[in-house]
């Protein structure tokens, strides 16, 4: 349904040109649950803005090609794209705070991408938005609070709320369970699950949260200095890891049964993104690293579906030292 | 809204009150010499100054002062003019509505003007038209009130003497549209001196920054992202946030505005309160000074309150403390 | 330890302040205006100028010639001199009333900040009706009252000027006193005053130094008002009694295009220095 190939994005400012998106591509089909983690900084939500074409003044998309449905976004004039926007594709940010307009009270919010893309008569609107309402299980009693009457929790559900009026079919989940604790974040997801089987969309869950990715992605592309270092299904990247990068995120996740098993985090700091170092961008934070590292790797294939950009991917993967 | 806020912050009128007439208070009694000379005037009679010391208490030891001072505040009576002869109030209150004449007028055309240039120096960025419109900006607001006066009324009264120079009427015995058409001439540099320098930059600047603030706030890329096109999301969620800030700085734009009014007054010979109080310095008439003073000083804090209690309607963050 | 947190600070803030000059247009504009005039005010002494309080009977209201470039006043003084030497006392006066109102503003808003409860109370009540009463007018009744030698009018216009210091400096020990190294130096046994003052001030002080310049621009602005009202110390030259002669001669437009211009450039260069360090300054929010 989504086919990303080689987008490159950067931001241009008086110290540089930052290159966050770099030469990205990967694929999302229908219905499915397609994760994006990596540390901060690593492209990931500039990736998401990407697709809407929602970046910043400053940002600029420097190649690749986004097809949605075989719709080039990259190409369609912005009229256009604004149909495009919520209607087919929406996206639900991190932090609903600052995402909401604070003049205006929740139905109106809701209602707003009614307006714009559903001419639809008053009556209609009205049971939309409660309607809606009750699939994020708020309570009809709300729809007159304003944003920052509302929880944390309430409010992510409201931009829940929001991204599903208009029955998209792609929804872009942004970070949008940090700085939820881990119960009401749980039930968020259980939430979404639900309403995916219901209403049927595919999603695009952005975390650097690996619980949240394991659990609920059928595949995962894990990102670092911009680039996409390993995608696979959820399965084999818990159970076989073909990046070091991917290796060291796991190793650095507790879990209940090894409560034993000592936490190894990861030494170093992620890549200037103004100088990018040539080579292997996670060359210098990795235990595996050879000369060999210090020439591009290759994207390769590790097998169906799977990719992997190591050049040692291939081998049998990367077991703890 | 709730009630409690406004009473809360009419009670908070009072100690405001009270810290300006306190102010005056202690200046007059800082005054080298005897206060009551000193109050009187250089050219008072022996008479007066008698009545001054009496009227004051400057007879009287310090704390007894003070509250015969507020005595006679309270009563407003604070002394006669003594060049004018009848109280003090009575001399500055029957100047009020030619101050008022100017200064509505002035406000209101620094809206018009400043306001749109505002906002379209805000949207047309980063642009030449935008730096230009805020650099004029700087550069009326760096101009001296009068002194911007003083060259309209060479330009315009002496040297092409298509305006009147100064005073509000020149035809006495005019009455009716001819009167007004009078005053109307009259009324044309002033208006423009106080509009110009001390209205349209302060707007200007205002709504620019305002705007641009609020631009980077993430609601407005949620706006986008929903599918409204520029203009919506300017009109429906910039604007309507950037206006917040505008509201909350009226009481200094009060303020200033008076205080131009006072240089513009004096420089056209507007006959409102600030050339009385001009003429006033040089008759060393003090207690028409000393009234004016308390008068705008009680003027703006209300004026402050009005557009407080204005401004806590308009943030629904701020409605129901 | 307390000598390097203030001159490590001050090396941060100049370094900071300088980051990216080239770039800035606009303050580098204000910041070369403004040492224009501080060279002009240094070496105005120097300069083969007429006595600028030299009277002559044959120049009463000369227009500009090349004898006098920017003309005479009513007592045959040169203008050009008078003008160049008005630079002292408006920069003079200036920093004076700015530097006033900020130590006026920093230590009565710390101290409302630090100890809050009801003193803070007052002192906010205090600080906001300073805001907003129109202080021109409240110095033409000081200056009426009381006297108008210029010192003491530098003086008076810093002490009407510093509760937007005092508001600013406010907020920062606010949000500076529960921070963790505050909270360090009091277990040390740092004492309230040395908290204040050697911790908390050096890092909040940056907002209030944008403030503080503009507040000079400020303050000639209103100087200028006041001596053109006649309430200068008229034992100085300073542009706004140029001004006011110009007022009463109206026809003689040197008196105030000349010395009006001076201190819109004065008062131009200033702001856009102040704006320019305000945007420097600013505490850089994470994206």
């Amino acid at each position: 349904m989504l086919d990303i190939a080689d987008l490159s994005v950067v931001y241009r400012g008086y110290r540089g040109v930052l290159k966050a998106v770099d030469k990205v591509s990967l694929a999302v089909e229908d219905n499915e649950v397609f994760g994006i983690t990596g540390e901060s900084g690593c492209g990931k939500s500039t990736l998401a803005a990407s697709i809407l074409r929602v970046l910043p003044q400053s940002a600029e998309v420097t190649s690749g090609r986004i097809l949605f449905r075989g719709i080039d976004l990259r190409s369609v004039s912005e009229a256009e794209m604004r149909k495009i926007r919520w209607k087919q594709i929406s996206i639900v940010f991190q932090n609903a705070m600052n995402a909401l307009d604070p003049v205006y009270k929740i139905k109106d919010l809701l209602k707003e991408p009614l307006r714009v893309h559903e001419g639809m008569p008053d009556e209609e609107t009205k049971r939309r938005v409660g309607e809606v309402l009750n699939l994020v299980r708020i309570s009809q009693s709300r729809m007159d609070s304003y944003p920052h009457e509302l929880s944390g929790g309430t409010r992510q559900r409201v931009m829940i709320a929001m991204a599903l009026i208009c029955r998209p079919q792609l929804v872009i989940a942004d970070e949008f369970t940090t700085g939820l604790d881990v119960i009401v974040q749980d039930q968020i997801l259980a939430d979404i699950e639900d309403l995916r089987q219901k209403l049927g969309f595919a999603m695009i869950l952005i975390t650097h949260d690996l619980s949240v990715i394991l659990e609920a992605c059928d595949r995962v592309a894990v990102m670092y200095g911009g680039r996409i270092l390993e995608t696979a299904d959820s399965k084999s990247i818990l159970q076989d890891p073909r990046h070091p990068y991917t290796r060291a995120l796991l190793d650095s996740m507790p879990t209940i049964r090894d409560a034993k098993k000592k936490l190894r985090s990861l030494s170093g700091s992620p890549p200037d993104m103004l100088n990018p170092p040539t080579g292997c961008r996670f060359m210098s934070r990795c235990t595996f690293a050879t000369q060999l590292c210090q020439t591009d790797p290759p994207n390769l294939q590790v097998g169906v579906g799977r990719y992997s950009r190591c050049h040692y991917a291939l081998d049998q993967g990367f077991k703890r030292r | 809204m709730s009630s409690s806020y406004v009473r809360r912050r009419l009670i908070q009128l009072v100690p405001s009150f009270f810290l300006v007439i306190v102010l005056t208070f202690v200046i007059i009694n800082l005054a080298p010499g005897d206060p009551s000379a000193a109050l009187a005037g250089e050219f008072a009679s022996p008479e007066y100054v008698v009545e001054i010391r009496k009227l004051y208490g400057f007879d009287r030891p310090v704390h007894e002062r003070l509250l015969i001072y507020i005595g006679n505040m309270l009563t407003g009576n604070l002394g006669r003019s003594y060049f004018y002869g009848v109280p003090a109030t009575q001399v500055v209150i029957e100047r009020i509505p030619a101050t008022l004449l100017l200064v509505f007028p002035s406000i209101v055309l620094s809206i018009v003007i400043g306001l749109p240039l505002g906002i379209f120096a805000a949207r047309k960025r980063p642009s030449r038209t935008t730096a230009a419109i805020v650099f004029q900006a700087y550069i009326l607001f760096s101009i001296p009130i009068f002194v911007f006066g003083l060259l309209l009324m060479i330009i315009f009264a002496v040297y092409l003497a298509i305006l009147p120079s100064g005073g509000m009427i020149s035809q006495f015995y005019a009455t009716g549209l001819e009167r007004a058409a009078d005053v109307l001439r009259h009324l044309v540099l002033p208006m423009l001196t106080l509009a110009l320098i001390w209205g349209v930059p302060q707007f200007v600047r205002l709504t620019y920054s305002a705007i641009v603030e609020v631009s980077k706030e993430e609601f407005i890329t949620t706006a986008r992202a929903i599918g409204l096109d520029e203009g919506a999301v300017f009109r429906r969620h910039a604007f309507r946030n950037a206006m917040l800030p505008v509201a909350t700085i009226a009481g200094i734009w009060i303020s200033s505005a008076i205080t131009g009014a006072v240089f513009t007054e004096t420089v056209f010979s507007w006959p409102g309160i600030g050339s009385l109080l001009f003429d006033s310095i040089l008759l060393r008439d003090y207690t028409v000074i000393m009234f004016i003073f308390i008068l705008t000083a009680i003027s703006v804090i209300i004026v402050s309150l009005i557009t407080d209690i204005i401004y806590a309607r308009l943030d629904p963050r701020i409605r129901l403390r | 330890m307390r000598r390097s947190v203030s001159l490590s600070n001050t090396l941060t803030l100049v370094r900071v302040g300088m980051r990216d000059l080239r770039g800035d247009k606009w303050g580098l504009t204000g910041l070369c205006m403004m040492l224009s005039f501080v060279v002009i005010a240094l070496l105005v002494p120097y300069f083969p100028l007429y006595d600028p309080w030299e009277q002559s009977g044959a120049d009463v209201i000369a227009p500009p010639s090349w004898n006098h470039p920017f003309g005479a006043d009513i007592y045959g003084r040169d203008v050009f001199s008078r003008v160049l030497w008005g630079t002292r006392v408006s920069l003079g006066l200036g920093v004076l009333a700015a530097l006033t109102s900020f130590f006026v503003g920093a230590v009565i808003g710390s101290f409302a900040g630090y100890y809050g409860g009801f003193l803070d109370d007052i002192m906010t009540r205090f600080i906001d009706v300073f805001i907003i009463i129109p202080r021109v007018i409240l110095l033409i009744l000081v200056a009426a009252l009381i006297g108008t030698e210029v010192w003491y009018m530098a003086l008076f216009i810093g002490l009407t000027m510093w509760a937007s210091t005092a508001r600013i400096a406010r907020a920062q020990v606010i949000t500076f006193k529960e921070r963790g190294f505050v909270k360090a130096a009091a277990l040390l046994g740092a004492g309230d005053v040395r908290l204040l003052f050697l911790h908390i001030l050096p890092n909040g002080i940056y907002p209030a130094i944008s403030n503080t310049t503009l507040q000079v621009a400020d303050a000639i602005m209103t100087e200028a008002g006041l001596s053109f009202f006649g309430l200068g110390d008229k034992n100085v030259i300073t542009w706004g009694q140029i001004i006011n002669m110009g007022m009463l001669s109206i026809s003689s437009w040197w008196l105030v295009v000349f010395p009006g211009a001076a201190i819109a450039l004065m008062v131009l260069a200033f702001n856009l220095l102040g704006d320019s360090l305000e945007l420097r300054l600013k505490p850089r929010l994470l994206r």
